[in-house]
């Protein structure tokens, strides 16, 4: 059984362009998500249209095997936090937690012992709870609007950007503890980010999307260390992508992702250049090195300063540093 | 050199000077002018003064308390007020909703649309207005040919003329001010709600009429203050029996010719409307702002 299942989904924008264009896909029950791209690429409007707050001009979706293409919002049973978290101002953040079973028509005690537990599950403190969003803090609203988002027991958990706002150390606090909430609570999550780190880091598995289009879709370690595409490979962070023309240039076919760390440096190796910069990160150095041939790349290595800017070096391009890139 | 608060001072002094020369002193004036002794006895004061300069009495405020015109003509007033503004909100609200829920390329239009009445001339539109409530108008001549009634209604020249001509004036103030109101609101929060599993109509009741109330209030607020001035509807559409006290100060000043006797109705007037207003000032609902 898929518990998220898109069939040729497309939607446009009135100017004609496509927003999202026949992305189709399946989620497993339980599974954590992650849809990656640029700001753009039409990830949000897929989250949209799974949430049923835009409809499709072809294509549908699925929830729990059932067809809820035509099915308004409130029917989808879907939990989502906005990136904006869109906490209900006039209420505190216990009766945001509690409206989900309110308009249900769960009994006051029944749906504040809910809301109790959930803010208990996400660490917001007793005192914080009686107060207003205005009154909270950006990570505290993130929680409230997490466990807003599950109290009413969705069967779907969608995320947008939900970290966006936050500082960088709040945020990786938060991430680890989200996904330590939606483990136990054992929810299907779709997440949608451009950040790579987060996608990394979180998802069982990922899809990459640009201009409307599903790039690839993998575990985390598949789509990084094999990308099938030289948008995802960019985008993922690999600094040594080479069109077909430079990896001819250094005696290869096709495009090709060069591995930096697997670069050798050497006083004689295949392809003289020039360090035009050199970066130290702490575990090791990485050498900006331009080959004669005009090819850029960047090369890690752990030796000590033994290269200065300005250096002739050779490259060395063992057959363990390439991956080829089908541009499927 | 000058501190930017008093650069702010100097730039508002021409319109500080303009609010205590236009409207302060013409107040004193209107409150000392209650004080004085009226001068013509007669309805036809030509030659006499309309009041006499430099004396002091209650005696405009003695009459008016124990006159029943003037009670009539204030509870009218007052009614006329309340229904044109209960109205202007029942029948804006919907409005201000519909116009909000517009797709972007539509409000320019739509805006166009509820501001127009204001950019023609009062006086053509109550004119108008006339021509259509009037005995042989389009209203009376489509309900006689349905067969709804025999004789014409009583359109013009009643209460229910003036509420009609005074809500068509009013209403575009109430829609723009609740509109406006509703502009300011996250859109993001009836999604929010959707996806709660509100249905619209929940979501309207528990998301955006609360947090809508303040544009209400102000909106209920300015459409009294605005219906308690009438002036125009009443004099062309209302029944010369049912006045309200701006078409009694017009009387008392240039009919009756009793200056004092009109300035101390247009200070009843200024009292209504200030204790009107500070008890919405009590009841003001809360604003609640988005964080960020």
């Amino acid at each position: 059984m898929a518990a998220v299942r898109l069939h040729h989904l497309s939607c446009g924008f009135a100017s004609g362009t496509l927003a999202v264009d026949d992305v189709s896909f399946e989620l497993a029950a339980g599974e954590f998500f992650c849809l990656l791209g640029p700001s753009g690429s039409g990830k949000s409007t897929m989250l949209r249209l799974i949430g049923g707050y835009l409809e499709p001009q072809t294509g549908s979706v699925w929830i729990n095997d059932r067809d809820v293409t035509k099915v308004p919002p409130e029917r989808r049973n879907t939990g989502m936090v906005f990136q904006n978290y869109a906490l209900f101002p006039h209420l505190s953040a216990l009766d945001n937690v509690a409206f989900g079973l309110r308009v249900k028509g769960v009994s006051k005690v029944e749906r504040e012992a809910k809301a109790h537990e959930m803010l208990d599950w996400v660490g917001l403190t007793h005192n914080e709870r009686h107060r207003r969003p205005v009154q909270l803090s950006g990570g505290q609203q993130q929680r409230v609007a997490l466990a807003r988002a599950l109290a009413f027991g969705p069967s779907l958990l969608m995320l947008d950007e939900p970290f966006a706002n936050l500082d960088r150390s709040l945020r990786e606090r938060l991430r680890e503890e989200m996904r330590e909430v939606q483990r136990r609570a054992g929810i299907t999550t779709i997440l949608v980010t451009h950040d790579r780190d987060e996608a990394l880091a979180l998802g069982d598995r990922i899809a990459v999307m640009d201009q409307g289009r599903l790039l690839q879709l993998g575990t985390p370690e598949e789509v990084y260390r094999q990308p099938t595409n030289t948008t995802v490979a960019i985008f993922l962070g690999h600094r040594n992508v080479l069109t077909a023309e430079a990896s001819g240039k250094c005696g290869m076919e096709g495009t090709v992702l060069l591995w930096p760390e697997r670069l050798r440096i050497h006083k004689a190796g295949q392809h003289a250049g020039i360090v035009r910069r050199m970066v130290f990160t702490g575990s090791h150095r990485v050498l900006a090195v331009s080959l004669d041939n005009g090819v850029e790349l960047d090369v890690h290595t752990t030796h000590d300063a033994e290269h200065q800017v300005g250096d002739r070096v050779k490259v060395e391009i063992p057959a363990e540093a390439v991956t080829r890139i089908p541009d499927a | 050199m000058k501190t930017a608060r008093q650069r702010a001072w100097l730039w508002s002094a021409p319109s500080v000077v303009l609010l205590l020369g236009l409207l302060v002193w013409p107040m004193i004036y209107l409150v000392r002018l209650s004080l004085c002794e009226g001068g013509s006895q007669s309805g036809f004061g030509i030659g006499g003064s309309f009041y006499k300069p430099g004396t002091w009495t209650l005696k405009v405020y003695a009459t008016l308390l124990s006159e029943r015109y003037f009670w009539e003509v204030l509870g009218f007033t007052v009614w006329l007020g309340f229904v044109v503004a209960a109205l202007c909100v029942v029948l804006g609200y919907p409005t201000a909703h519909f116009l909000w829920q517009l797709p972007k390329r539509w409000k320019p239009a739509a805006l166009v649309f509820v501001i127009i009445p204001k950019l023609s001339s009062l006086l053509v539109t109550i004119y108008g207005l006339k021509i259509i409530l009037g005995d042989f108008g389009p209203v009376n001549a489509a309900l006689q040919a349905l067969g709804v009634i025999k004789e014409p209604l009583a359109l013009q020249h009643s209460a229910t003329g003036v509420v009609i001509g005074k809500t068509l004036l009013v209403l575009p103030y109430t829609i723009l001010l609740i509109w406006a109101g509703l502009e300011r609101l996250d859109r993001g929060l009836i999604s929010a709600s959707r996806g709660l599993g509100a249905t619209t109509w929940q979501s309207f009741v528990w998301v955006t009429l609360p947090l809508s109330l303040p544009a209400l209030a102000a909106a209920t607020l300015v459409s009294l203050i605005w219906a308690l001035g009438a002036f125009i509807s009443p004099y062309l559409l209302g029944s010369p029996d049912q006045i309200t006290l701006a078409v009694d100060v017009q009387r008392q000043m240039f009919e009756n010719l009793h200056w004092p006797r009109g300035a101390g109705e247009g200070v009843a007037m200024l009292l209504t409307l200030t204790l009107i207003a500070g008890g919405f000032a009590l009841i003001r609902p809360r604003e609640y702002a988005s964080p960020r």
